[in-house]
């Protein structure tokens, strides 16, 4: 089923977006609120609003930590969401996600060389590197990855053979990154387990001058191709029909959503689960497979469920937190198995 | 079982009489480890280690020391018999290497485990010379090499209950692995008091005994100097990865350490032998009032730090802490000699911390282990 034309919007959908925008702001503020250490709101409230008013160590936890902590929670669920509704649209297929096109498989080989292969090699010496370093080589790691399927993807015109493609190439660097992990030391490997875990918390407010542009010219690329996203859903033949240019339509797009997902894995590791969860929600709240309502339904569900999923891994008052990729996992599973169930099959493509 | 008799005949023909001082005496009585007990028997000892990683419980491995002229017989698969005093020696931990040292076997090692990580001289000397071999590190053990290598001993330890698969494997390949678990203990002379659980191998108990209480001496003199003090600085410790910051509990060794050198340790959850993971938030929150930082990891410089997270440059304890790192001493691969020889001379390490936080206190001017970070 497939509008077409002008959107006409529903109550229902205006009300849908009022409310998920309302939720955005809120669990925002929730997770600016709300950290592994409790503070009084009001207290919270000055460190915003007044922050020459209180301790500086307080104004510190608000201001480095958590605000930049929020934004990139924010910024990581939009990315991942949006990445992971194209994947989906253009393979026509539901479980795809961000990391369909082996990004976070590039990525992760790209952290595991320096993290693991360097010290094997070089003796040691990179065990404890900066989070800029970390990041750039990531994203070495995926953009590489990603010039390697737009090469390949020139080639094969068949979307099924790149989808298998891209996963023998994630078992490949699976088996490299295991040979890497098998000859590491406890401490190097732990390191990279807990990159692989994933992380908000540790982007700095410098580093959200990279991360936001990139994201939001994501976005803006995929908003550019949502007439060729709808044409996509029909099959490639008849999109071609449409006048899409197939090849070209689908490298922007993979371009897009290979520059959401890598940069957000570059910076805060590889976070599973939203990039798929998101868009079926959004495909079930919104009833629609229309992509003009689709991509930002998509976007303010992956903020949303990405917020809740911080808010949650703070395990406030604790003094603790949880790995972000165990949250999006315990989270999100439940959500789709009983959307699953109750429309007894995956929300149509 | 004939392929132990085997490595049994081969231990034997490479055997030289050894000088066999003190074996009358009964050995000193353990005082700080809990991890170990040591009971004389006729013509040997039986030596037993109690739940030798941490979260084991009722867990303990009996080891049967015997003389070697007095039973003639192997490794058997019910009672395990290792002859002493043992002359090819495996170390699988660099803090094992110590207690040879300071026992004056070190020359027993044939081989080590990650050699690159290793401080010893002597022990590096053999590396580079070929005369002492790498069997690798972790799972990922050269069994083949340890086969070669006719080891009458491995020390070996674990870090959970995985460990008992490869004891196993030892015993399959009729080779006598001991745990040693000094690691575990919670305190700086339980710790280095497992030389007297090293020593009987060797013959050298007597020798580990008096080694032991002068050791024992020292240090007490030393942690009586800070005893009386009311006025103790605050102590932070380690390094966050990413948004985690892992730090020892409060019942740990380095919090005893921390204690007896008159500092207070901030982290110290009490209660807790092992170390846990606190947020970053709680982190600042809990060092807030820290006036010296210690073990960061592998950083040399407040740069580097501030490489790692520049967010630190705002934080409190960055700006109002001394920064003193243990890793003045340690190999190009990032070995730290602390963990190393430091295992048996918990008086240099209690010396160079008291320096750190009572100048006055201390009569030494520099520092062993530790280097300030600038």
């Amino acid at each position: 089923m497939m509008e077409r034309g002008n959107l006409n919007l529903s109550v229902r959908i205006r009300l849908l977006f009022t409310g998920m925008i309302l939720l955005a702001v809120l669990l925002f503020f929730l997770d600016i609120l709300f950290g592994s250490v409790s503070y009084p709101a009001w207290e919270v409230l000055q460190a915003l609003f007044a922050p020459e008013r209180v301790d500086p160590t307080l104004r510190t936890i608000i201001h480095e930590f958590r605000i930049p902590k929020a934004i990139t929670a924010l910024l990581a669920g939009v990315a991942l969401s949006v990445s992971g509704l194209q994947m989906q649209t253009v393979f026509r297929n539901p479980l795809a996600g961000p990391y369909v096109l082996g990004i976070s498989s590039g990525a992760s080989l790209a952290v595991a060389l320096f993290a693991m292969g360097f010290p094997i090699l070089v003796a040691g010496g990179l065990a404890w590197t900066g989070t800029w370093t970390v990041a750039v080589v990531a994203w070495i790691g995926s953009f590489l990855v990603m010039l390697l399927v737009l090469a390949v993807s020139a080639r094969v015109n068949d979307n099924m053979t790149l989808l298998i493609l891209g996963m023998l190439f994630s078992s490949g660097v699976g088996a490299v990154v295991n040979i890497l992990q098998y000859y590491s030391n406890e401490s190097v490997l732990k390191s990279f387990i807990v990159w692989t875990m994933g992380s908000l918390g540790s982007i700095t407010g410098h580093q959200l001058y990279v991360v936001a542009p990139a994201v939001l010219a994501g976005v803006l690329l995929a908003f550019l191709k949502i007439k060729d996203l709808n044409a996509f859903l029909l099959g490639e033949s008849y999109a071609r029909s449409l006048g899409v240019r197939i090849g070209r339509s689908r490298l922007v797009i993979f371009a897009g959503a290979s520059l959401l997902a890598g940069t957000i894995t570059a910076f805060c590791g590889p976070i599973g689960f939203i990039g798929i969860a998101a868009p079926h929600l959004a495909r079930v709240l919104f009833k629609s497979s229309n992509h003009l309502l689709l991509v930002p339904a998509t976007l303010l569900t992956g903020a949303n469920v990405m917020l809740l999923s911080d808010i949650l891994s703070q395990l406030p008052g604790t003094g603790t937190t949880l790995p972000i990729n165990s949250v999006t996992a315990l989270l999100g599973i439940p959500v789709v198995i009983w959307m699953i169930v109750k429309n007894r099959k995956f929300a149509s493509l | 079982m004939k392929y132990c008799l085997i490595l049994f005949v081969l231990f034997c023909s490479c055997q030289s009489p050894r000088n066999q001082d003190n074996r009358q005496d009964s050995p000193g009585k353990e005082v700080y480890a809990r991890g170990f007990t040591l009971l004389r028997k006729d013509a040997g000892y039986e030596l037993t280690v109690i739940n030798p990683w941490e979260k084991a419980r009722n867990i303990s491995f009996t080891y049967h020391l015997k003389e070697k002229e007095t039973t003639p017989s192997g490794i058997n698969s019910g009672r395990a018999a290792i002859h002493i005093p043992v002359e090819r020696v495996i170390c699988l931990s660099t803090s094992h290497l110590a207690f040879l040292r300071l026992l004056g076997v070190a020359d027993t090692v044939t081989a080590v485990s990650g050699a690159p990580y290793i401080s010893d001289t002597l022990i590096q000397r053999g590396f580079r010379e070929g005369r002492i071999r790498d069997v690798g590190y972790g799972s990922n053990l050269n069994y083949e090499e340890i086969i070669r290598q006719k080891p009458d001993l491995v020390l070996v330890y674990g870090i959970d209950g995985e460990i008992s698969g490869f004891l196993e494997k030892f015993r399959d390949l009729g080779i006598p692995a001991i745990m040693v678990a000094e690691y575990l203990e919670s305190t700086p002379l339980a710790k280095s008091e497992w030389m007297k659980f090293i020593a009987p191998f060797f013959g050298k108990e007597r020798l580990a005994d008096s080694l032991f209480s002068e050791l024992e001496k020292r240090y007490l003199r030393l942690a009586d100097k800070t005893s009386r003090l009311t006025l103790k600085p605050g102590v932070m410790v380690g390094l966050p990865y990413r948004d985690n910051w892992w730090v020892p509990g409060g019942d740990s060794y380095l919090a005893r350490l921390i204690a007896d050198a008159g500092g207070n340790y901030l982290a110290g959850k009490s209660g807790n032998h092992e170390s846990y993971v606190i947020s970053m938030e709680e982190a600042i929150h809990l060092f807030s009032g820290a006036d010296y930082w210690i073990h960061t990891g592998m950083v040399t410089s407040k740069k580097e730090i501030l490489e790692s997270d520049p967010r630190f440059g705002k934080l409190p304890f960055f700006v109002n802490t001394r920064i003193f790192n243990n890793n003045k001493r340690s190999t190009p691969a990032g070995g730290m000699d602390f963990w190393e020889s430091g295992t048996v001379c918990p008086d240099l390490l209690l010396g160079d911390l008291i320096r750190i936080f009572h100048p006055d206190l201390s009569a030494s001017d520099s520092l062993v282990y530790y280097r300030e970070i600038r």
